[in-house]
């Protein structure tokens, strides 16, 4: 451990320096507090806060991925190709420990230097609390631990109410940690009903020839969940979400929605009524909604009274104008997406938050040193740099590049597109299959959402899971593939 | 995993290493079929020109390269063995150090690797950069040293775990006369104290001057090995040194050795001061003022620690300040050689066994002959055994008796 430690410290020092690995560090010195001091977001206090914190943890990730690539193939390809690696191998130092070390100086550096982004994060956060917003003169004060402490003077009723508003958004919606609950499908109802519809084409004859039986069975049950999303004018559906019991202690849980429209709807905008509680002895609440935007996100903040001592809430969305029900839009409201109808709830403080979605980061950069240390291990300087900034980008858009694949095997692509992929499907799939899907760790969209980075194996995004696919499987795979390479590579050969 | 005896340091059988093209076609064979065998405590010289796979060598020794053919053992193992590596230290051909480190950093960091506890690794440290003259300039990036100070930390380093084999390949490449000697001299003193050392040069004067045993390689393949002595002895020559004569004494000597050998004089003159020790005796003498310089300075006592093996024998410390000191003084000149080659100034003063080494013998006291071998005294410790030995006097009488006899029986002829 002593000589992987004597390593780790050497490469650190290196990385600090040396001028590529510093230009990158000075330049997210500051990147960071101009991002905090200028972003404007969409003029609000809230939209500011969202704005600065998916632009410093996306350009932290980028610049530190960067570092981390040319600083992992810089130590071991330099070291190799200016042959200090003749000394420092020939004590009595194995070659995975030496790949070791390099590997544990570069985690450390990205460890310190998460440190100081998160640091720089934080005390925005703290700025933005205190902040007042944008449109009302600048700012006339700083922030404060106490709320009250903030003075805005000369605003009218209705600025200070959309001031509280930002406020209570910023606070409750953004710098914080929420966890979010979809509805329950009733999927054994749905398969029922999949194979009724199956029975039933069957003894018809009216099977679809051109795919299988289980293709058409997925299709089948695809259409029956977006059934499920839907609701039709005139009609009411409730939505069941269970596991709440930790909600009961908040005083709220916020139901988020996003509506599209089953066909172009007036103005984009749509009216409509949710009723909480519905299933409980006691009088559902009633939220009307009039004239609201579609295709938008909306938040509706509900008392945790409504849920049920099982951890249960029932939430019925009435796709009628409760103020004119006659002049409904004859249009149907479809929650599309994952993210189309949930609740959501506070569980843990922003800071915690951070905390997580930056180890998210630095288990990336575990990652992309590993690579960069095998990749220098039998590649020169600049080809290994190459290679790890395509794995990077690539497993930055692994989903983007098989819905591409996918794309081009359909039946109206080109045919000599088909035929390529045709022959390069297998490799493609088995190269986007090994390189880690680091869209899918990406914190910053979570943290932009005021959503939690869990710890839990099923969140999402979910820290353990990182860990263990990226951070334990990939990472030890790739370094130990670069150790078996330099063991057997001898570092003084000459090629004639 | 075949292991050897521990009982050679290092052990060479059949040794081969071709290099070959991006297409794998064989090009150079930098190393052919080489078998070398070095006991510990010996000081192995291993010469070449430049291509003739003296470093190939040493790489495969160190585990940088692996053999084509053969196989190579330090102190019984394979060179990949990090057992063995820890007994090892290593010069290498330049200065391949970290830049970005400076001189106590770059110990610092080796020393860490030998697992050396925080307060030795400091103590060293602390002696070696004494040793090497790089005290001063220790907190200075290595990027800014001189290359002769870079090789100087570079030897720091070879010797921080007080190595039972160093190999030092090309060690005086870069270096200034002062930091030459002094490697030289510390090469004697660590052989002196039981290191193993592998030295690889074309400097055919370094080498003689410190190994014992040397192999000479070209194209690859051992051409000679053996003792130094063997191999540089010229059996048919004879060598006397004497102080200053006068022009009636030597033409005496030359008819003596004429007439009762039969053979010719080759050469009789006076040897004049070596560039070197001209060069040292400046610098000592502006070190001596105290005059500026941002480089090395003169190199401190060999460092304590690598003293372990000594067995007391406490004269070696210091050894190179005695060297200088010993350069100082003038009358060391005047010893001329008689018969020597013209090139071989350096030799002249160690006087191979002779017509006149087996008269003076006689009238020595015992003990007070030097010891015969590779580690031998060297060129000053000679000058001071002189200085402070009456035999002068005696060499002298001898000398004087038997002028005193050729000019009789050249007189009886006479008459």
């Amino acid at each position: 451990m002593g000589s992987i430690w004597a390593v780790a410290r050497v490469t650190i020092r290196e990385a600090l320096r040396q001028k590529m690995a510093v230009a990158l560090l000075v330049l997210l010195a500051v990147l960071l507090p101009a991002l905090g001091f200028m972003v404007e977001g969409d003029a609000t206090l809230p939209g500011q806060a969202q704005m600065f914190l998916d632009w410093s943890l996306r350009s932290s990730r980028l610049v530190l991925a960067f570092m981390t690539i040319f600083v992992s193939c810089a130590t071991i390809a330099w070291e190799l190709k200016y042959r200090q690696a003749y000394v420092t191998l020939t004590k009595p130092l194995a070659r995975w420990q030496f790949l070791t070390g390099k590997w544990v100086g570069i985690a450390i550096l990205n460890l310190m230097l998460l440190g100081c982004v998160g640091l720089v994060i934080e005390g925005f956060a703290w700025n933005f609390r205190g902040r007042p917003p944008l449109q009302f003169n600048g700012w006339s004060a700083w922030p404060s631990w106490n709320d009250s402490a903030v003075e805005l003077k000369g605003l009218t009723e209705q600025q200070r109410m959309d001031e509280q508003r930002d406020r209570d958004i910023l606070l409750k919606e953004v710098l914080v940690a929420r966890r979010s609950l979809t509805p329950i499908k009733p999927i054994d109802q749905m398969e029922d009903e999949v194979s009724r519809m199956i029975e039933q084409r069957k003894s018809e004859g009216r099977m679809p020839t051109d795919k299988t039986e289980l293709a058409f069975r997925q299709e089948l049950y695809l259409q029956l969940q977006q059934q499920y999303r839907s609701v039709d004018p005139l009609s009411a559906k409730t939505f069941k979400f269970s596991g709440l019991h930790d909600a009961r202690r908040q005083g709220y849980v916020q139901i988020r929605y996003r509506i599209e429209p089953g066909r172009s709807t007036p103005n984009e905008m749509m009216s409509y009524a949710w009723q909480v509680g519905v299933e409980r002895k006691t009088e559902p609440l009633q939220y009307d909604r009039i004239n609201e935007p579609v295709r938008t996100l909306h938040t509706l903040r509900v008392p945790a009274t409504a849920i049920s001592e099982d951890g249960e809430l029932h939430v019925a969305f009435i796709n009628v104008n409760p103020r004119n029900p006659r002049g409904t839009f004859a249009a149907s409201a479809i929650f599309s997406g994952e993210k189309g109808l949930e609740v959501l709830y506070p569980v843990d403080a922003f800071e915690a938050n951070l905390v997580r979605a930056l180890l998210m980061v630095w288990v990336q950069l575990l990652f992309l040193s590993a690579l960069g240390l095998f990749a220098a291990s039998f590649l020169t300087f600049p080809t290994a740099a190459l290679m790890c900034l395509l794995i990077f980008f690539a497993g930055s858009g692994v989903s983007y590049l098989l819905e591409s694949i996918s794309w081009t095997m359909k039946d109206d692509a080109a045919v000599v597109s088909q035929s390529i992929t045709k022959m390069m499907r297998p490799a493609l799939y088995a190269f986007l299959g090994a390189i880690p899907d680091f869209a899918r760790y990406t914190p910053a969209e979570a943290m932009v959402d005021g959503r939690v980075v869990s710890w839990s194996w099923n969140g999402s995004p979910s820290l353990s899971r990182s860990m263990v696919y990226i951070g334990l499987v990939r990472t030890s795979l790739v370094l130990l593939i670069g150790c078996l390479i330099l063991r057997r590579r001898e570092v003084a050969q000459v090629v004639v | 995993m075949v292991y050897r005896s521990e009982t050679t340091a290092i052990e060479m059988v059949g040794l081969t290493k071709v290099f070959r093209d991006f297409w794998m076609r064989q090009r150079v064979v930098a190393v052919r079929d080489l078998n070398l065998e070095i006991s510990p405590g010996e000081v192995f010289g291993l010469l070449g020109p430049n291509g003739s796979g003296k470093t190939t060598t040493i790489k495969m020794m160190l585990g940088l390269l692996y053999p084509s053919k053969g196989r190579v053992w330090i102190y019984g193992k394979p060179p990949t063995d990090v057992q063995v590596k820890a007994r090892i230290g290593f010069l290498p051909e330049e200065t391949y150090l970290y830049r970005f480190l400076n001189a106590y950093e770059t110990l610092d960091y080796y020393g860490r690797i030998f697992k050396l506890a925080r307060r030795e690794r400091k103590h060293r440290i602390e002696m070696l950069l004494e040793m090497v003259g790089l005290s001063a300039t220790a907190r200075r990036p290595i990027g800014e040293y001189s290359k002769g100070m870079a090789r100087r930390i570079g030897l720091a380093q070879a010797l921080i775990n007080d190595p039972d084999l160093l190999i030092l390949d090309e060690p005086t490449t870069g270096m200034d006369p002062i930091g030459s000697r002094q490697i030289k001299d510390l090469i004697v003193e660590l052989g002196r104290r039981g290191k193993t050392i592998l030295l690889s040069s074309h400097l055919l004067a370094d080498v003689e001057d410190v190994c014992g045993r040397v192999s000479i390689l070209y194209g690859g393949k051992v051409r000679a090995e053996g003792d130094v002595k063997q191999l540089l002895a010229k059996q048919e020559m004879t060598q006397i040194v004497a102080e200053r004569l006068d022009e009636r004494t030597i033409r005496a000597i030359r008819d003596l050795i004429e007439r009762m050998e039969d053979k010719k004089v080759v050469e009789i003159g006076s040897p004049s001061d070596k560039l070197e020790s001209l060069f040292l005796r400046i610098v000592e003498q502006a070190r001596t003022e105290r005059a500026e310089t941002a480089g090395a300075v003169a190199g401190g006592r060999i460092a304590e620690f690598l003293a372990a093996q000594t067995d007391g024998q406490g004269e070696g410390e210091g050894i190179i300040e005695q060297l200088m000191a010993a350069r100082e003084q003038p009358d060391e000149q005047e010893a001329m050689p008689v018969g020597s080659e013209p090139d071989a100034g350096q030799k002249a003063r160690k006087p191979e066994s002779s017509v006149l080494d087996e008269l003076v013998a006689r009238n020595e006291p015992e003990g007070s002959q030097r010891p015969a071998g590779p580690l031998a005294p060297r060129e000053s410790d000679e000058d001071d055994e002189s200085r402070r030995r009456p035999e002068p006097r005696a060499d002298r009488s001898v000398i004087d008796d038997l002028v005193r006899k050729a000019s009789d029986e050249e007189t009886d002829s006479n008459g």
